[in-house]
């Protein structure tokens, strides 16, 4: 293992590489990105690092980063026809998604944890480990539903927690306007890390929450 | 209440074990409700219902559809929080048809056995007129037009209105949050104001000075009183007044009264003013020095006393009319003085109103006017004398007047008298002499033969004589008739006089081998014969006194001058003159003869040396003046004369 640098605030420096090959299972890390270039590299070394360690990868994303990511995804020569037929690569649109579970502006829970289970049985197949990226929450974020966004935020930690999947959320960073500070500290202790940066092969910064 | 999740709401029945604790939570006076995580309604007490118009089985519904999409969008923005296991107290508005309310809510996690949130506990008051009445203040404390602060138990302020910030000229960032006393001009007023009011008193009106931020300083009467809790000093409530206008106006109309009762006192008169209602109110002090008695004995009606009893009717009804329908006052009366005596005094006086114009009585003077009054007479009888002294001098010089009139009426009668005489006197004398001359020439022709030597001089001797008697007798004619102003004036051209004269003198010229030169000569209004006679006498004498062995040489002249250059005193009015001078090379006289060679009878020389009667001048000067002329003559002995003539050009002489 690469050795870890520990900064004055608390961020340690590692590479994307590392740090998706590193991770455990049940992580739920987060990232609050500044720009689309910053978040898709670091969702592709998610993906991909995933894929060529031979697990599965359930994409919930807006169709407008589903499309990049598969760009980028087919420029790293990632058969992502033939994984999504074994759906060892389930990509899926974010609204249509929530839109299975939302009651009343409200994340249902019985409706949430079907849905997912029934992606998760698919995703691991004959067993595979599970990675999943989920940017729903950051959809009710920019609608200002922040009640929702934590709700949605622990059930998935719940569902992790009984299902022993690496779950990757993203929040751009301008969606922190309103009480920024409180916001973000809810949106973090919700997690179990948070990560800034990620260019693929350049330094990534990473602490846990 | 009905309770729909079991599993959440197991241990319910052991806190709820009765209706008692139901009817205890209806009877809270604010909106109770408990929501699961999954936003759906567990219970709620009866004023939630009423808040939210449910019918009385409302449990297990939706509780977004419940409250509807505008509170529970405001409850997310806090549900967060709620579900990380923190309270969140808010507030929360709504648009119902008629009206905005406001709830003040909170939201209360409750957890599980694992210290996870479960559900949450809606607790909510109606605050809506509690709201609408601190909006009401605060919109009236914000918008109100004096000044308002707030100041804590430590002096500092820790609320100030839009109206006070502007009175002094501050941001809320210079103002608030800083101690009061740093706006206090006088740092002993601020802490009487602490003392006073951390004692519980309750200031009205209390003036103080404040700091404006350009440096200047504001007059504020301060009323405030402490909003107490208890014993806890919460913070004053200080409404400060700006009363500077007030302050600087009073301070000017003091320092303009001062500086008026200054000048009252100082001016030599008594200044006064009076009331609306007419009473004096003011006497400068003068009053005293004027009357002997204090000022105090004249104010009100009591400058009365003083008046004369003659003149006190008439002052007071003329003093009730200017005052009644406010109109200037003026008079003259007699006020009681020190000695027990009366004076002479003027009063004048103006109404006055104020800046809102309202009568206010009247300001006016009163003055001594004994000196004037003393000052007067005296001129008067001045005056009087004079013009008696005028009128008996007026009738002396009439007299003087008519006596001179009569005098000159009888001058001139003997005048024409003798001048009658002269000229019948010459006539007559004529005709016996030309009777002798005709006599003599015959007798001499007869018996001339006969005549010895002896007779022959005798006979000579009196042909001179007699012809000496006709010059003088035509000379005396001449001159009667120069003095005769009856003449005809007539335009007269000099060139063509000055010719003929020459003409009749030329036998004279050849003998004396004269040389005459004249210049261009006017064209004049005059009596003519004077004129001939005039230039002949002067053309005569400049051959008669010719020097022996030197060529005669005569000369005329004439230039146009103005009276400043004239040899004379008369006034000067810038009248013009024509210089006529005729100069000869001749024997020239003594300068101290200028003057009498125009006497008459007036010789220089003996009958010998140059014959003549001693009268031409004397008829050359007469002519002149009959003309408004000047006639002078200048010479040195051996060196010629110069006559020179003046005479006045009028419009119609002026060639």
């Amino acid at each position: 293992m690469e050795a870890l640098k520990l900064n004055s605030e608390g961020w340690i420096k590692t590479s994307d590489h590392v740090f998706w090959g590193e991770i455990a299972p049940c992580e739920h890390v987060v990232q609050i990105y500044e720009d689309d270039e910053a978040f898709l590299d670091l969702l592709t070394g998610f993906i991909s690092g995933a894929l060529r360690a031979g697990e599965s990868v359930v994409v919930i994303a807006t169709a407008m980063h589903l499309e990049s990511l598969d760009k980028r995804l087919e420029e790293l020569e990632t058969p992502i026809s033939r994984l999504a037929l074994k759906h060892q690569y389930i990509r899926l649109d974010a609204e249509k998604t929530l839109a299975k579970f939302m009651v009343n502006d409200w994340p249902d829970q019985n409706l949430f944890n079907q849905v997912v289970s029934e992606l998760l049985v698919q995703a691991k197949g004959n067993g595979r480990k599970v990675r999943a990226f989920g940017e729903m929450v950051a959809i009710l974020w920019a609608k200002g539903q922040v009640g929702a966004t934590v709700r949605l935020e622990q059930l998935w930690n719940m569902f992790c927690e009984t299902e022993a999947f690496c779950l990757f959320c993203a929040y751009p960073k301008n969606g922190f306007t309103q009480d920024a500070s409180e916001s973000l500290m809810h949106i973090c202790t919700a997690h179990s890390k948070m990560v800034e940066g990620g260019k693929s092969g350049k330094d990534l910064f990473y602490r846990v929450v | 209440m009905k309770y729909v999740n079991e599993d959440l709401w197991q241990d319910l029945p052991t806190r709820v074990e009765n209706n008692f604790l139901s009817t205890l939570i209806d009877s809270i006076p604010a909106l109770v409700g408990y929501i699961d995580c999954n936003m759906i309604l567990q219970f709620c007490n009866q004023p939630f219902r009423a808040w939210f118009s449910l019918d009385g089985d409302s449990a297990g519904k939706a509780f977004p559809v419940i409250v509807g999409a505008q509170i529970f969008n405001q409850l997310q923005r806090h549900m967060g929080k709620v579900l990380m296991g923190e309270r969140a107290h808010f507030q929360v508005s709504v648009y119902t048809a008629n009206d905005l309310q406001f709830l003040d809510a909170t939201l209360s996690p409750d957890f599980d056995d694992r210290k996870k949130v479960k559900g949450f506990i809606f607790h909510a008051l109606d605050v809506t007129e509690k709201y609408r009445t601190e909006r009401a203040l605060k919109d009236y404390f914000e918008n109100a037009s004096i000044g308002l602060h707030w100041v804590n138990s430590d002096g500092i302020i820790i609320w100030a209105n839009p109206a006070e910030l502007q009175m002094l000229g501050y941001t809320e960032d210079e103002y608030i949050g800083h101690h009061i006393s740093e706006f206090h001009a006088h740092k002993g007023a601020i802490k009487d104001i602490l003392n006073r009011l951390s004692t519980g008193q309750v200031l009205t009106n209390y003036e103080a000075e404040l700091l404006q931020k350009d440096g200047a300083t504001r007059h504020v009467a301060i009323n405030s009183s402490v909003l107490w809790e208890g014993d806890k000093f919460v913070h004053t409530r200080c409404f400060t007044i700006d009363i500077t206008e007030e302050k600087l106006a009073a301070k000017a109309l003091s320092a303009s009264e001062q500086k008026f009762r200054m000048i009252a006192n100082l001016v030599p008169l008594i200044l006064w003013t009076f009331d609306e209602h007419g009473d004096c109110n003011f006497l400068s002090v003068r009053w005293k020095e004027f009357t002997g008695k204090d000022v105090e004995d004249g104010l009100g009606r009591g400058w009365n006393n003083f008046l004369h009893p003659n003149d006190k009717e008439n002052v007071m009804r003329s003093w009730q009319r200017s005052a009644s329908e406010r109109k200037p006052f003026e008079a003259k009366f007699r006020l009681r003085n020190a000695e027990g005596g009366y004076t002479s005094y003027y009063t004048n006086s103006l109404p006055r109103y104020d800046a809102g114009g309202n009568f206010e009585g009247h300001i006016g003077i009163l003055q001594n006017i004994s000196t004037e009054e003393q000052i007067r007479a005296s001129l008067e009888k001045i005056v009087l004398d004079k013009t008696d002294d005028l009128r008996k001098k007026n009738t002396e010089l009439r007299i003087a007047e008519k006596a001179l009139l009569q005098q000159n009426e009888q001058l001139e009668n003997i005048n024409n008298q003798l001048s009658s005489f002269a000229h019948v006197a010459s006539h007559d004398l004529q005709e016996p002499l030309r009777k002798i001359q005709i006599l003599s020439s015959q007798l001499f022709d007869i018996e001339g033969n006969k005549f010895s030597e002896k007779g022959k001089q005798l006979y000579y001797r009196i042909g001179s004589c007699s012809s000496r008697m006709r010059d003088l007798i035509n000379d005396l004619l001449n001159f009667s008739t120069s003095s005769n102003d009856e003449g005809q004036f007539e335009n007269v051209d000099l060139n063509s006089m000055i010719q003929e004269i020459i003409s009749d003198l030329e036998v004279k010229i050849t003998d004396k081998n004269a040389v005459i030169e004249i210049e261009e000569l006017p064209r004049i209004r005059a009596i003519k014969f004077q004129f001939h006679q005039l230039f002949l006498n002067l053309l005569n004498n400049a051959l008669k006194f010719s020097r022996v062995g030197l060529q005669p040489l005569i000369v005329i002249k004439s230039a146009i001058v103005d009276d400043s250059d004239l040899p004379d005193h008369r006034n000067k009015q810038g009248r013009a003159f024509y210089h006529i001078t005729v100069a000869d090379n001749g024997i020239g006289f003594d300068p101290k003869s200028s003057k009498k060679i125009f006497e008459m009878f007036h010789r220089l020389h003996g009958r010998s040396e140059y014959e003549g009667t001693g009268i031409g001048l004397a008829i050359c000067k007469k002519i002149v003046e009959n003309h408004e002329g000047l006639i002078v003559a200048k010479g040195r002995p051996g060196f010629g004369s110069t006559f020179h003539i003046y005479l006045p050009i009028t419009g119609v002489n002026h060639n």
